[in-house]
Formats: structure tokens, sequence, C-alpha cells
């Protein structure tokens, strides 16, 4: 009851006061039973602070692989990209690759010969030692040789920052001039900027030669009418072309240079002092005779100096031999510019002019004709010295007489060869007058060689001697090569080259003017002598001293002129060159000679290709004149003279091949088509029916980049350098003509006589015989000249093999 | 009913309200002081919620104890939002239903069971039966959330909008379920 009346009491607020009352009985006390020992999570602070670890991480990474970038950037930058590119071209071409710090990312040779000079690694090292290296590599390869003063270094720098560019440039040059310089080796250095261009590099890959080649080139014939009149073949002719040539005909015709290529004359330092004190000594030692020679090397090198003055509008830096090169082409362009009747007219200052070229050039080929003829050699050299020096002081009429004298003489031995068989005879018989002219050389040679070889060492100075001594090896090497390969002709060929060094090498012993020098000086002079010999024949300045050679065997010539004008008439060409030879044999004729040679192709060909070569030629045609009647009195002399006619022969031949080359220049008659009008075979003669022949040998080559195989080809031929100096790739033919027999009749009989008389005293009977056995009869020569011919034809053949 | 008035209040109950974020950022730092004045102003009112859902008082010591067990550990846990009770009747809630799932593993005795067994223990330590009878009549008429509400309500003096708060429900909500709550029992124990 007191429950329901409870109940029914029970209100709302007593609702509320019962559950507050039961509520707070019932809550029980937990405190006590709480275990505040228990540690108290943190689990906020933690995870905040990972969380910022993380973000961190993530920023770490970022920013490492920002670092990364950048680095790898920089590192690119400054070691990794190519900023500029030095290329070298000599006749090897090279092309190196550098980064910002001038140091080499990339070394590629252009061309085979930069192959072989890239042995060693250049990648990594710096500009100087690479170039420094290059340099080394140059000079133990050959490429760059001792005593060679006409060589040429082109070194040209591109780059996209033009400051960078020119910066390189100057430290490139100064590095390269430095290398030779301490690797004993004169040279000239062509330094350039170029902007690669399409175009450019357009020219550089049709002509397989490097982007600064190119663009030198390039320039070369856009400054230069000469040139530019037809760019095309400028262009043909000069890619081909090593640096070395190159710089020959740029100070030859006075070519103006890109006014941004720098051209720095290089010298070996130690080698001019020492060769100073040296010739200073020599010449303090050398009693009488030595004083002379030195006196005359003196004049020479005043002379060349004037002439270059005078002539050479050329860039500043240019080397004595620089000098007498472009001397001699400058006579051939004075030459180009006067007519050939002017020639005519004053036969015998042009013909001087002439021939001093083409003693010069005889005497560097012919520093081993010299040798063979010491009197007339020592003429010869002192004549072309003079003419060389000072047109003036030696007597150009002796000079021509002696070049006369060698004319008659190949146009003897032409005679002889074409007595054997008509056009293919008349080629024989130039093959066979070569050959003959270069076993008269060297018989010759070891009698005459050793007095005209210090005359000429004296004259030239000992740069010449090591050139011709070069040469020498050259020819030498060649030879032997070619007689390996070839049957006994080549055998008898390459006797001759041989025997030339060996006389080369008892004249200096020999002579007593080598003895007054220093042994050293003698040495090297004879080195030197037969290098420049060898040289001058390649080059076809040398023909001078074979044409003395030659001069002094016009005796025997004569009679060869009338065996070869009987056979040359036959054949249209033969009939050109006898015709010549036949006005040659009037002393009057000589201008008409020379004229009737820029009727007939070859001939025409010939005064116009080198003016050097036309005058020789003339000169020649005048020994030959007066030879005829020396000739009878010595017939030694004519076998010399029949060695000179070959070598002129060869001259020829260079001068077709100039005439080819730079058809523009000089040759108005189409070379090509005397060429292809000729007998494909290697060697073929065509001769004047009279003493005066031009021996044309055409020869199957094929092109040569390399400028040393043309030179040792040339040096096998008896013929200059720049003959056989490529045109273009593929097979080319080429003339040798005996520049001798061709040159003026009239000039010099005097000076002939002169020479002969020399030639006699040095040229022996026995020399005559062992060289030239079958000249001396008709049905003998006819078979040597076949003989010469099958020899000519396999060098010939040869000569191309082996340089390949 | 001076003796009523102070066993009904013994202790002055202090508002829960009062409890505030600076207190629990204290008992986070390890202030066991601060620790024990939130337990004095809180117990009732933890209690009685925990009451009112699990509704056998020897669970609800249970969880009890282990809710403040886990306010003292993770108190460092606490966000301040201003609602320091309604973060303790979380942990509380999650605590009663953990306490469930062990009483269903445990045994297959049903809530009801429990129920009629608890009924006779049912607070033994409240000496008047009136105060027995409306607590039991409140715990087993009323609905759960109603049950929350009355208990909150009667526990430790707090305000329907306190309630509200805590219990994360509108205020109007609060106050018809508490009238209706209200209405249950008054009828309830008018018919008993």
């Amino acid at each position: 009851m007191e429950q329901n009346d409870e109940k029914l009491s029970m209100t709302r607020q007593d609702i509320e006061q019962h559950l507050q009352s039961a509520l707070a009985a019932a809550t029980p006390n937990v405190w006590p039973k709480l275990d505040l020992s228990v540690p108290q999570d943190k689990p906020e602070s933690i995870p905040g602070v990972l969380r910022l670890e993380k973000r961190f991480r993530h920023w770490g990474a970022v920013a490492a692989c920002i670092c990364l970038i950048a680095a790898g950037g920089i590192y690119h930058y400054e070691y990794l990209q190519v900023v500029s590119v030095v290329g070298i071209d000599v006749n090897p071409s090279l092309r190196l690759s550098l980064n910002r710090r001038e140091k080499v990312l990339k070394a590629e040779a252009l061309n085979l010969d930069g192959e072989t000079v890239l042995e060693k690694e250049l990648k990594g090292k710096n500009l100087e030692s690479a170039l420094g290296q290059v340099v080394d590599s140059l000079v133990e390869k050959g490429y760059l040789r001792e005593g060679l003063k006409e060589q040429a270094v082109l070194v040209s720098v591109s780059g996209k920052n033009e400051k960078k560019a020119e910066a390189v440039k100057a430290a490139a040059a100064a590095n390269v001039e430095d290398a030779i310089s301490q690797n004993q080796v004169s040279a000239v250095v062509y330094d350039q900027t170029i902007q690669v261009t399409k175009e450019l590099e357009e020219l550089a890959e049709t002509y397989q030669v490097s982007v600064g080649k190119a663009g030198f080139i390039e320039q070369l014939v856009q400054e230069n009418e000469t040139l530019n009149q037809d760019a095309r073949a400028s262009y043909e002719r000069m890619m081909s072309q090593s640096m070395e040539v190159i710089a020959q005909e740029i100070n030859a015709n006075a070519y103006a240079v890109n006014a941004k290529v720098n051209v720095i004359q290089v010298e070996p330092a130690d080698e001019k002092s020492a060769a100073l004190t040296q010739k200073d000594e020599s010449s303090k030692e050398d009693s009488g005779k030595s004083p002379s020679l030195t006196e005359n090397v003196r004049n020479e090198a005043e002379g060349t100096k004037k002439e270059e003055g005078k002539n050479n509008s050329t860039p500043e830096t240019r080397q004595p031999e620089t000098e007498s090169y472009s001397d001699k082409e400058k006579l051939p362009a004075d030459k180009e510019k006067g007519t050939d009747k002017e020639d005519e007219k004053e036969p015998e200052k042009e013909g001087a002019e002439k021939e001093d070229t083409q003693e010069n050039t005889r005497d560097k080929d012919a520093g081993d004709d010299q040798v063979n003829k010491g009197t007339s050699n020592g003429q010869i050299k002192d004549s072309g010295k003079t003419d060389k020096q000072e047109n003036g002081q030696m007597p150009e009429e002796e000079e021509f007489p002696v070049t006369e004298k060698d004319e008659q003489e190949s146009l003897e031995t032409k005679d002889l060869s074409k007595e054997t068989g008509e056009a293919t005879s008349s080629t024989v018989g130039a093959e066979t007058e070569s050959q003959e002219q270069e076993e008269k050389e060297d018989s010759g040679n070891k009698d005459s060689l050793e007095g005209e070889e210090e005359d000429f060492f004296v004259k030239y100075g000992q740069s010449v001697k090591d050139e011709l001594w070069l040469g020498a090896k050259d020819s030498t090497d060649s030879a032997q090569e070619l007689s390996e390969g070839d049957g006994p002709e080549d055998e008898n060929t390459i006797a001759k080259i041989p025997e030339n060094e060996p006389f080369l090498e008892k004249e200096l012993e020999d002579d007593t003017s080598i003895e007054d020098r220093p042994e050293e000086d003698n040495s090297l002079e004879k080195e030197a002598e037969s290098e420049t010999f060898a040289e001058n024949a390649a080059e076809g300045e040398a023909f001078v001293e074979n044409r003395p050679e030659d001069s002094k065997t016009t005796a025997k010539i004569p009679e060869d002129k009338d065996v070869k004008e009987e056979i040359t008439q036959s054949e249209d060409d033969i009939k050109r060159i006898p015709e010549h030879e036949n006005t040659e044999g009037e002393a009057s004729e000589d201008s008409d000679m020379v004229e009737k040679q820029p009727e007939g192709s070859v001939m025409a060909e010939e005064p116009p290709e080198d003016n050097d070569m036309a005058e020789e030629l003339p000169e020649d045609n005048a020994v030959a004149e007066g030879q005829p009647e020396d000739s009878d009195t010595e017939k030694e002399k004519s076998e010399d003279e029949d060695a000179a006619r070959k070598e002129p022969a060869g001259d020829d031949a260079v001068k077709e091949e100039f005439g080819e080359g730079r058809a523009e220049e000089t040759l108005k008659l189409p070379a090509d088509e005397t060429v292809t009008a000729k007998e494909p075979v290697p060697g073929e003669s065509a001769e004047g029916e009279s003493g005066h022949q031009i021996i044309r040998v055409k020869v199957e080559k094929k092109v040569w980049k390399e400028p040393e195989e043309p030179v040792y080809a040339s040096q096998l031929l008896g013929f200059s350098q720049s003959r056989l100096l490529c045109k273009g790739p593929g097979v080319f033919d080429f003339i040798i003509a005996d520049p001798g027999t061709k040159d003026k009749e009239g000039k010099g009989p005097e000076d002939n006589q002169e020479t002969l008389e020399s030639d006699e005293a040095f040229v022996s009977e026995e020399d005559d015989e062992v060289l030239f056995p079958d000249t001396e009869e008709n049905e003998e020569t006819e078979d040597a000249v076949e003989e010469w011919e099958a020899e000519m034809g396999e060098w010939l053949h040869i000569g191309p093999g082996y340089h390949q | 009913m001076v003796l009523l008035g102070a066993l009904h209040f013994p202790d002055p109950p202090e508002n829960p309200s009062s409890v505030d974020d600076a207190l629990l950022q204290q008992v986070a730092q390890g202030d066991q002081d601060a620790f024990k004045q939130l337990y004095q102003l809180t117990d009732r009112s933890v209690y009685s919620f925990i009451l009112s859902i699990v509704k056998n008082p020897q669970d609800a010591e249970e969880v009890m104890q282990e809710t403040y067990m886990k306010v003292w550990t993770s108190a460092s846990a606490y966000q301040a939002q201003g609602k320091p009770l309604a973060w303790i009747f979380t942990i509380a809630r999650n605590l009663c239903y953990m306490k469930f799932r062990e009483l269903k593993r445990q045994a297959d005795i049903g809530f009801d069971d429990l129920d009629g067994a608890e009924q006779g223990e049912v607070c033994p330590q409240i000496e008047q039966a009136a105060d027995k009878l409306v607590l039991k009549a409140a715990l087993e008429l009323l609905k759960e959330e109603e049950r929350q509400i009355v208990l909150l309500k009667n526990s430790s003096g707090l305000k329907h909008r306190e309630i509200a708060q805590a219990l994360k429900l509108p205020l109007a909500t609060v106050l018809s379920k508490y009238n209706r709550a209200m209405k249950k029992l008054e009828q309830y124990l008018r018919e008993e």
C-alpha cells in the first residue's frame, strides 16, 4: 500500500529526485582502481614530426635530382660540349673537337694520311699537347721534313662563338708554330677562323677535303681573278693538292690571301742559328773555292729577296725557298703576260729569265745532273742561282746556251728514239732519252756532281741541299720499288737513280769545296743536294741543272736529232715537235719554235703552262742548235744532253700537266686533246724531227692525293713534282717533253760551247757508252728505244700502283 | 531533510561542464591532480552514460574504469574543440560496444537473461527501494537515447543544452525526449 501511495504520490520532481539519489548512490568510486602509473600516449606530437620528415624527404629527393641535373648540365656545358673545332691540313687532314676548357673531346682523321698521323690517342689532352703530338707525328711520318721550307700547314678553327674561336685559333697557331720550330722543321702556317656554312660543307664534301681547306681554297679562288676565272677548274685542281703545293702556287703567283688568314713563316730556330754558324765556319775554312760559293749563295739569297720584293705582292711571310718558287712561278706568269712573240723578240732576256727559272728547277732536279757535270753544272748552277738572285748578275746567255745544249741533246736522244719507231718510237725515244738522261746524269753526276753540288749548295744553302737529298732518297726508293716490280728496263732506271745518290756522295766527298766546308755541312749539303735534285725534278725547278748536263751531251744529240727528225715527221704531234726542233736548228728560228710550239697542242701548251718551262724549252732549243756544232766535237756532252733532254721532256710533261691543271693560266692549247690524241700507252715520246724533241710521255695514273707519291713518280720518270701532281681521280695522261730541245736555238751556241766544255770535262766517254750504248747506232738505238718504252711503260704503271 | 539533503548532495556536484580543454591538456601533460579533478567532476555523468548503455551496474563499473584509464593515457590525443565531455562519452560508448562484443563471445546468454539476472542485484548499494524502483523503471522502460538523456539530466545536474552538446543531439530533441521519457516514468510509476 505504501508503495502504491508512493507511486501515486510520485510526481515528476519525485522521480527526478529518486533518480538522482539512486545514480549518486550507484556511482562507484573507480578512482582507486585507476593505475595512473601507466604511461600516457603522446601520439599527436610524434606523427606530426614524422609527417614533417617525410615532407623533407620528398623535398630532399627533388632537390637532389635538381642538383644532379644542374651538375650534369654544367659538366656537359664545360666539358662535353664541342665549342670549337680545330682543323689541321698538311696533306693529312685532322679535326680536333675541343670543349670549353680546350681539351680534345674527339680527334678525327679526314683522310688516310690523317689516320696514320692519329696513331696516338689525343682524347682528353689539352690543345697544346695534342697539337704538339700531331706535329711530332707529322714530322715522324715524313709529312713535314727538315730542310724543306715550302711546307705549309693550314690551321683552321671554327666555332659558334667567334671570340672563342679567335682565341682558340691564336692558341692553336702558336702551339703549332712552336711544335714545328721545336722539330727543327720550317713551314708556312696559315691560320684562319672559318664560319662553317652549308655551302662550305657541301664544297668540302664534294672534293673530299676538310672544311678548313675548302674554305681556304674558296677564299683564295674568290679573291684572285686568275683563279676565279674558272673557279671550278681551280677548285678541282687545288682541292686535291697538298697544302705544300698550294702554298707554292700562292707564293709563285702572288695570290692574295684572305686578310683574315694569318700567314706565319716558321723556321727552326736551332737550325737557322746552326746553319748560319756552320756556313760561316765553312766559308772561313774553305780557302778560295768556298768563299766564292758562299758569296754566290748570299748573292742568291739577296737576289731572291730582291726578286720577291719586286715580283711578289704575296703575303708578308715567305720563305726563301718559297721565294725562289715564287720567282719561278712569277717568271712564268710574266711570260704568260708577255706573248710568245715577245719572248721571241727578246729571247735572250726572256730566255734568260726562263732559263733562270728553268735552271733553278733544273738545279733542283738536276742536282743529280750537276753532279754529273762539274763545270757545266757549276755554270748552270751559278746561272740558276744568279737567275734566282739577280738576273743581271749571272750571264743569262751562258745559262741559255747550257739549256740549249741540253735541249739539243735531248733532241738528239729523241731523234734516236724516233729512229726506232715513228710515233711510238718517238714516245719510246722519249722514254729512252729520259732513261739515257738519267743514266747520263748518273754517270755525269759522279764526275761533275761534286763540283756542281758544292756550287749549288753554296748558292742555295743547306735547305736546298736537304730538299735535294730528300728528293733523291724518294726517287731512289721509288725506283727500287719500280725496278723490283718491273723488268730489266726498270732496273736500268733504278740503277740510274741509285747512281745519282752515290755520285752525290762522292762528289760531296771529293769536292774540295765540300771539303772546305765543315764535315757536317758537307754531309748535310750532300744530302741536301740529292734532296734538292729530287725535289727540283719533282717541282720542275731542277731542270736547269739537268739542262746543263744535257748541254754537255749535246754532241750526241745532233745525231739523234737527225734520226728523230725523220721519224717524227710522220706523226703530226711528232711533226710539230720536230718542226720546232728544225726551227730550233736555225738560230733565228728559235722564235719560230716558240711560235710553233703554241701551234702544236703540246708545244703551245708548254709555253703557256709554265713560263719557266716554256722558257726552258726555247733555251734548250737554242742549246740544241748550238749543240749540233758542239755536238760533233763533244759526243760525251751529247750523252749528257740526252739525259738533259729526258729531264726536259719531263719538264714538258710537267708543263702539259700544269697546262691541264692551270689550263686557264698558261695553256692555250687544249692539253687534253694532245693527251688524248696520243696513245694511252704509259710512256710515249712525240719528239720533233730535228734535235729538238718534245718527249711526250703519257702515263696512265690514278690520282694521287698525296704529294709525296707524285714526287716519287716524278723522280723515277725524271719529272718534276709539279708535273705529276695529280689533277683528279682517274687516269690522266701527261706528256714528257725535253724542254732543252724545244728551247731557243740561236741564243747561245757560244754559251753552249762553254757548257759543253765544262760538260766534257765531267762527262767521260765510258759513261756515255754505258749510258747510251744504243744511241750511237741507229738500229741499236731503236731497240733501246723500244726497251725504254717498255720500261717506261712499266715504270709508269708501277709508279701509280706503288703509290696507291 | 537536512540529512537527506546531505546524502543526496554529499559532494556538492560540481558541474561537469566546468571541465574544459585546459584541464585535459594538463592531464595530457601527466598532471594527476588535474586528472583527479577531472574524475570528480565527471564520474557521475560518465557512469550514468555508461549505465544507460550497458544497463548493468557491474559492467558499467568496468567500462567506467576502462574509460578513465583510456582518458588518462590518451589525453594527449584530444584535439581541443571545446567539448571534452563529448570526447569522454565517445570513448565510453566505444568501450561499451567492445564490452558487448566480449559478452557475446563469452556466453550465449542473452541480454534479456542478463537483465533478469541483474534485476535483483541492480544497484545493491542503493539503500532506498524507491530509488531502486525508479532507476530500474528508467532502465527498463526507456529507450537508449531517452535513458542517456534522463540519467545525464539527473546524475550531475547537466542542463539540456549541455546534454545536447555532449550527446551531439539537437537541444529540441533532448528536451522532447526528456519530457516524453519523464511522462513514461510517471505513467509507469502511477500504474505500479
